[in-house]
């Protein structure tokens, strides 16, 4: 059943809950589980690094307010579902053991597969593309992570209807040395030198027909006729907006866990994983800044094999997102050739008599814009509408005055972009906006803390 | 050359070499009504192409492949209509031979309100006539033939077919076309796949068939086309017959992807990674190495896969992401409730079936008949002086064959497999110092 809740109640209550629960969102490094690693167990002597996940079925909750029932998969045989599947994090190199159980439901047989990979099966049945676990079942899969990059897996058993139904997640492998380790630390993707990052995130594009999924919910999955689906949600990480801002991990998406809000400091690197994980190809638009695309399907974008940087990739500002195809692009804001001092620096012959008597340059700043004032008047509170994110300052790190219940979703003053799928009728949520495919990359100033890293 | 696809037929060109003039691959098709038995029962209306000269066949198939010779640069292909409108032959990226007022020009229709609109995007073919239809300067890739008549209408109903045009018809290295050809200059295969996708809405080719189609009439137009069958090479997926690969002269699979229908789809292939090096008939500066690869509608590419010697005996399963793989697999049309099953596991789905014994070569650019791989990581002796495991070979590998060398106790370092480890080892390693081992079809 569907509540639906107006939207200005729903920034209310999103503001509110922000404001409660405000620490970093999406955390700076991808979310994802690391399993259980055995030195030397792999067949080769390399070492084997073992999940294990339950096909589960649950339920996920909608940015306006509705609920729909789901199957994921589960990290323990007690823990709720989550949609999408753990993102497996794994090092160059590994062997790879996935243990799959199926708690689907009687009649409903289910399997992974893991393209990007030569995969070895074993338990279960033979299958149309893989062995298959039947209700109740295990099926073990074995492949080895020869080269890093970002992949996913989904389900090889009557793919069409259960990657619909939500059985996808992804998989993030690092080479040597590339795994951020902890706050404040740098990583890189590929071995090219140009994918090293200062924050990584994961952008896990779907959609969804609930329509489906009630009449699997209801036993009526042998009707479902998918050459008709029709979705009514969008979703990034299995949130919907505006849900997506909330934090990784959130107790009250318990099915749900990763948010995908961004963000970064000035002139450092972020590392974009996107995958395409439903039936729909989709134009992931990064505001802001261009991106520079550095690998594909787990590859890097490069003239010749022996290339050490990544040297053919695009730069753009919207990915043309498909399913079951992975991207990696880096994305640096730097403020540059704006025209105006982002900083609101102003002369002050009194503080610094020399000429032109500014404040020293900030870190990372551009020098062509020192000083620069804005080149427009802001008109004044009563003659302005107001969004959440404004700050009341156009200057990066700083707030100003706000109306009484205005803003609130800004409290470090930073520059907001709406990242999105730019098919506009995919934001919303059951024909409500704000909605669906959209989440935010917030550029901080000096002196925030962002999982560890403070911005210079 | 030999080339293996799931149902369509090769045509030998007619060839005409001129004196002074490029030779000319020449064809002759005929365009009519058919149908098609799907795999449900269901009888679906079709209009497609076949060859001149010989007899229709009985069901509908995606037209005859047609093949322009490495040397010819023309390719002329005579159209006869035996539809109730007026057809045309047209392939996107290559440009109609333009005779003013005879050949090459669109065609316009006049609206009820008196606006000229595009019909034809070159000169048609009246129902019951014979034109003729030529494209010079044709280059290398794979292309799309198809209707060039209102083709929102048309093309849906199933005129539609591939061509392709190689650089070389016979393998440069060997000289023999029975070891594969050149699609584009430096881009060698052995065998090639023809991937052709489309889809079908039963209900609006009926009415197309029936004349009754368009303004006036029951279905007006293709808005709200909801297809039923999805279809690779105008086939519905067949789990009793695999589409074998790895089987000639070398592991080099070219697989060539063209999209005659009306939406996107995606590709992906489990196991393997494809070297992307065509995009509508153009060669790309650079191979993309993706497992994916997106198709919009009228898009063709190339992408050569090699079989790595690890995958002997198994099968690759590649089929559409986007999920078009449940085809319409019972209707009851005469109930008022429209309950429409599907069949899961079909669609655009293709199973490579690759054999026991496919080529593959673990030092692919040396001759090691012996295949000695001590270390077992798929790299043979003579081509793996990368005693550390860790992809290159440099001073740490040096360090390990000093050391080898003086205690004569690693038969991995052994890279000339003459039972010793001595300076002949050591020219091995010279030559691939600085570079990875290999390379070797035995590691993907």
């Amino acid at each position: 059943m569907t509540s639906r809740i107006k939207a200005n109640r729903a920034i209310e209550i999103f503001a509110l809950l922000l404001a409660l629960v405000w620490t970093s969102a999406a955390t700076a490094v991808v979310p994802g589980i690391e399993g259980t690693v055995t030195v030397g167990g792999g067949a080769g002597g390399n070492d084997l690094r073992a999940f294990q996940l339950w096909a589960r079925p649950g339920y996920i909750v909608t940015g306006e307010g509705n609920t729909v029932y789901m199957w994921g998969y589960a990290q323990g045989i007690a823990t709720p579902m989550n949609h999408p599947g753990p993102n497996l994090i794994a090092q160059v190199g590994e062997e790879i053991r996935v243990t799959l159980t199926n708690q689907l439901g009687a009649g409903v047989d289910t399997s992974m597969v893991f393209p990007g990979h030569v995969v070895d099966a074993s338990g279960g049945t033979p299958g149309f593309m893989t062995n298959e676990a039947a209700n109740g079942g295990n099926v073990t899969y074995t492949f080895t992570a020869t080269h890093p990059g970002t992949y996913t897996y989904y389900s090889g058993t009557d793919t069409s209807l259960q990657t619909e139904m939500g059985l996808f997640g992804t998989i993030v492998v690092y080479p040597a040395a590339g795994q951020p380790s902890g706050g404040g630390t740098s990583g890189q993707a590929y071995d090219v030198d140009n994918s090293t990052f200062d924050f990584e995130y994961l952008y896990v594009l779907s959609e969804i027909d609930d329509a489906i999924h009630n009449m699997v919910e209801n036993g009526l999955a042998a009707e479902v006729n998918m050459n008709e689906r029709k979705p009514r949600y969008w979703l990034i990480n299995g949130r919907t907006g505006p849900d997506t801002l909330f934090p990784t991990g959130a107790p009250y998406l318990p099915n749900q866990p990763n948010g995908s809000l961004s963000r970064t400091c000035v002139n450092h690197d972020v590392l974009m994983r996107v995958v395409g994980a439903g039936h729909d190809p989709h134009p992931f638009h990064t505001h802001g800044q261009n991106f520079r695309v550095i690998a594909r399907d787990g590859r890097p974008r490069v003239s010749s094999a022996v290339s050490p940087v990544s040297d053919v990739g695009i730069s753009d500002f919207t990915l043309t997102v498909n399913p079951g195809q992975t991207y990696d692009a880096i994305w640096t804001w730097k403020g540059e050739n704006l025209g105006w001092d982002i900083y609101g620096h102003e002369p002050d012959p009194v503080t610094y008599p020399l000429p032109p008597h500014l404040p020293p340059l900030e870190a990372n700043e551009d020098p062509a814009d020192h000083g620069k004032p804005l080149p427009v008047l802001l008109p004044e509170d009563q003659f302005l509408t107001f969004g959440g994110f404004w700050s009341g300052s156009p200057f990066l790190g700083q707030d100003g005055t706000l109306p009484v219940g205005e803003g609130g979703l800004n409290p470090h003053g930073g520059m907001y972009y709406m990242w999105h799928s730019h098919t506009e009728f995919e934001l919303i949520n059951f024909d409500i906006f704000p909605g669906g495919m959209l989440t935010m990359m917030a550029v901080e100033g000096p002196g925030v803390d962002i999982d560890g890293t403070v911005c210079p | 050359m030999k080339t293996l696809k799931l149902t369509t037929l090769i045509l030998l060109s007619t060839f005409v070499a001129s004196a002074g003039f490029a030779q000319v691959a020449s064809y002759s098709l005929v365009a009519h009504q058919s149908t098609k038995t799907m795999q449900d029962g269901a009888v679906v209306n079709m209009w497609g192409y076949y060859d001149a000269t010989g007899a229709a066949p009985a069901s509908w198939t995606t037209g005859p492949e047609l093949h322009v010779p490495a040397t010819a640069s023309t390719l002329e292909v005579t159209l006869t209509n035996n539809l109730s409108e007026p057809t045309s032959l047209f392939i996107p990226g290559l440009a109609p031979e333009v005779i003013a007022g005879v050949a090459g020009e669109p065609v316009y229709s006049t609206s009820g309100s008196g606006i000229g609109r595009v019909h034809s995007f070159t000169h048609e073919t009246a129902p019951g006539a014979t034109e003729t239809y030529r494209w010079h300067n044709v280059t290398p890739g794979t292309y799309l033939y198809q209707s060039g008549t209102n083709p929102s209408k048309q093309l849906q109903m199933g005129l539609y077919g591939a061509m392709y045009h190689d650089a070389n018809d016979v393998n440069p290295g060997t000289g023999s076309a029975v070891d594969g050809a050149e699609i584009y200059p430096g881009h060698t295969y052995h065998q090639q796949v023809a991937l052709l996708f489309s889809e079908v809405d039963p209900v609006i080719n009926a009415a197309i068939s029936a004349d009754d189609y368009g303004f006036g009439n029951t279905v007006t137009s293709s808005i709200g086309r909801t297809p039923k069958y999805y279809l690779i090479n105008g086939e519905e997926y067949d789990p009793l017959n695999p589409t074998a690969i790895g089987t000639e002269a070398g592991p080099l699979v070219l697989l060539r992807f063209l999209n005659a229908g009306y939406q996107t789809y995606v590709p992906v292939i489990q196991d393997l990674y494809m070297n992307i090096i065509g995009d509508d008939g153009n060669e790309l500066p650079h191979p993309r190495v993706q497992y994916s690869i997106e198709v919009p509608a009228g898009k063709t590419h190339d992408a050569i896969v090699a079989i790595p010697c690890e995958l002997a005996d198994r099968n690759v399963v590649l089929h559409d992401r986007r999920g078009h793989i449940r085809n319409q697999i019972a209707d009851d049309p005469g109930t008022t409730s429209v309950v429409e099953t599907e069949e899961a596991d079909g669609g655009m789905t293709v199973t490579f079936q690759i054999p026991i014994d496919t080529a593959c070569d673990n030092c692919a650019d040396l001759s090691n008949p012996t295949q000695t791989d001590v270390d077992a990581d798929g790299f043979g002796n003579l081509c793996d002086a990368d005693l550390s495991g860790d992809l290159m070979t440099n001073f740490g590998d040096l360090g390990l064959f000093i050391d080898a060398f003086v205690n004569q106790s690693n038969p991995a370092a052994d890279f000339n497999s003459d039972g010793v480890v001595n300076f002949g080892d050591l020219g091995v390693m010279a030559t691939g110092f600085g570079s990875p081992p290999g390379p070797s079809l035995a590691v993907y």
